[in-house]
């Protein structure tokens, strides 16, 4: 099972809600982790197609990063609202170092929570005592325990149990400034994919070709770098950078999108790469077309959902 | 009041006189950070107002710390509002000029570009961002003070570079006037536009524009710029980068915004609802607040 963990941006959001309508197989094998940043209308319409899908999914509902954060009752008033009798979802509450003192009034309140949720989601970002572990596991119903490999130590996944097991690392290294991928050309991503199960997992996660690093704020780029994940002839996951050439100021940005996708759609046709996304942006570089920036964060979190779900 | 004279205390409370904080202020009531200056760097009667603690410490920094936004201010007071008028200029900050971004641009029928050194700063940028402007701006000045004068007369006497000097009594003198430039540079005029108003531009010029998809509008267009005369061409920009006016121009002359604040009310282009939270914000007594803030937040 495959857990990519999205930020509630817009475009995160749009994603997952187009993958819904086009990738077969998708709630079978997908289980999407996503931390709200605003109770916009995207987060409601993805989260209402994701249900008409019978997808499972986990939601935040202590977010810790964007607008949410310390709002976990307005999360929880839009699930109510927006999924009524939908049950086939879990409540995910991020672990920290401070949540240990506050268990009780954790266990509490998940307990006394008016939703139709399946159990719990716990993501794992720092390691808690084998005690407070058990004290939530016997008063909460725990589904998934997600570990952030980088925050925990080597043996951590061990004190839970196989099938709550899901692993989860920042695989994307992003870099600065989007010219800097020119020198970087391809990158190796995660091989979870094919080793989870035998590793002792029930699923994997990671931040997708976006990575953990967060902002708020966007801004127009010298470069524009499209991220491409593909499975190289060793089944590894790689992530090729395709990036544009005239990048000394900020103008002409649609200029710019047009050189990175020359390169891509190059690159994609002499390797025989077809996922839907890749379709999506021959048909943009037929029609000389720049949709903007976000659509082309989602579409390359599209590429990348559709990448794995083939494979697993 | 007082406001303490030192020079640590001056710029702490420079900060409360910034665009930033007054957005702060005016649209979210975030009141925090100016009162908890305020309570650290004067000393207030009960009835003291905000508005009387912003004039006071304006006047402070007039007197011994003056930084780019008392230059930028006395600027728009000076040369926009008193010598141009807003019925017939705009003034743009800290506006993109090819690589440079130049602190104070008056814009009528020709471009000025006032570029501010105070005594903080130093003069190695000068000689780039200078070359920048000539490819945008008719004339250009440099705005500074008795310390840089006598340097910069020497290193321009023979160039079209004007200076003005902002004298110790918050005059701005002028040393040296401004020969009108002629250096434009199609990219540099081109790229100061936005999307829109480059195609309302050549829409204006030619009737259409060219019919390309949005990959390569930008080039196409720049292309098309190109046949017109360059002269003609700057004319045109300036004459489209004046839509970038103000929405209540009106608002502004009143009396309601104080002259210490009128750059900071101008670059935010303030609405009329926005007046109105200012004025609210102005007649606070400032006493009154910092003690409900300190309940709130048990600063003492």
């Amino acid at each position: 099972m495959y857990f990519p963990y999205v930020r509630g941006k817009q475009f995160e959001l749009i994603a997952l809600r187009e993958l819904c309508g086009f990738l077969p197989n998708f709630s079978t094998k997908i289980s999407p982790v996503i931390e709200p940043i605003k109770g916009s209308s995207t987060l409601k319409s993805a989260l209402k197609n994701l249900a008409a899908k019978n997808v499972n999914f986990s939601v935040i509902i202590n977010p810790k990063v964007g607008g949410l954060v310390g709002e976990g009752n307005k999360i929880i008033e839009l699930l109510k609202d927006v999924l009524e009798h939908y049950n086939n979802y879990q409540i995910a509450i991020i672990i920290d170092s401070k949540i240990e003192e506050q268990i009780p009034a954790l266990i509490e309140s998940i307990n006394n929570l008016d939703l139709n949720y399946q159990g719990v989601t716990l993501i794992h970002n720092s390691e808690i005592s084998e005690v407070s572990i058990a004290e939530i596991q016997n008063n909460i119903n725990v589904i998934y325990n997600i570990i952030y490999f980088s925050n925990t130590s080597r043996r951590y996944y061990r004190l839970f149990s196989v099938e709550s097991r899901i692993s989860l690392d920042d695989y994307f290294k992003d870099m600065p400034r989007n010219a800097d991928y020119l020198q970087v050309g391809e990158s190796p991503f995660s091989e979870e994919y094919s080793f989870y199960k035998d590793e002792g997992f029930f699923g994997f996660s990671d931040f997708l070709t976006v990575g953990d690093n967060y902002s708020d704020s966007g801004f127009l780029p010298r470069a524009v770098a499209m991220h491409l994940s593909y499975i190289n002839a060793s089944g590894k996951i790689m992530v090729k950078h395709f990036v544009s050439d005239s990048n000394g100021d900020v103008s002409d940005i649609g200029g710019k999108f047009a050189e990175a996708l020359e390169k891509l759609v190059n690159w994609c046709v002499s390797n025989s790469i077809n996922t839907q996304a890749v379709e999506i942006y021959k048909d943009l570089h037929n029609r000389g077309h720049f949709p903007g920036l976000g659509t082309l964060k989602k579409l390359f979190i599209m590429n990348h959902i559709e990448l794995i779900v083939d494979k697993i | 009041m007082q406001v303490a004279k030192n020079i640590e205390s001056l710029r702490n409370l420079s900060q409360i006189l910034s665009p930033a904080n007054f957005k702060k202020i005016v649209k979210d009531r975030n009141y925090f950070d100016t009162f908890y200056r305020i309570s650290k760097h004067t000393k207030i009667s009960d009835s003291t107002t905000n508005f009387e603690v912003i004039n006071a410490i304006y006047k402070s920094l007039l007197g011994t710390y003056k930084n780019e936004y008392i230059y930028k201010n006395i600027l728009l007071n000076q040369k926009l509002l008193k010598k141009y008028s807003l019925k017939k200029s705009i003034a743009l900050s800290e506006f993109k000029i090819d690589n440079s971004i130049a602190d104070f641009v008056i814009l009528n029928g020709v471009a000025r570009v006032y570029e501010i050194k105070t005594e903080l700063d130093g003069l190695d940028k000068l000689d780039k961002q200078l070359a920048d402007y000539k490819k945008f701006a008719d004339k250009i000045y440099v705005v500074s003070n008795s310390k840089h004068i006598p340097n910069l007369l020497v290193k321009f006497h023979n160039t079209e570079i004007g200076l003005i000097e902002l004298t110790k009594r918050n005059a701005l003198k002028t040393i040296k006037k401004a020969e009108q430039n002629f250096s434009f540079s199609y990219e540099t005029l081109f790229k100061s536009l936005r999307k829109d108003e480059y195609i309302s531009l050549l829409k204006k010029h030619f009737g259409a524009i060219p019919k390309v998809p949005n990959t390569l509008i930008f080039r196409e267009c720049f292309k098309l710029s190109k046949k017109i005369d360059i002269l003609e061409f700057q004319k045109l920009v300036i004459k489209e980068l004046k839509f970038r006016n103000i929405s209540n121009p009106e608002l502004f002359n009143d009396d309601l915004v104080p002259d210490s604040l009128k750059h900071i009310c101008y670059t935010l282009n303030f609405s009329k609802k926005d007046f109105i939270e200012l004025e609210d914000f102005l007649y606070k007594k400032s006493k009154l607040c910092i003690s409900h803030m300190s309940e709130a937040n048990n600063l003492n």
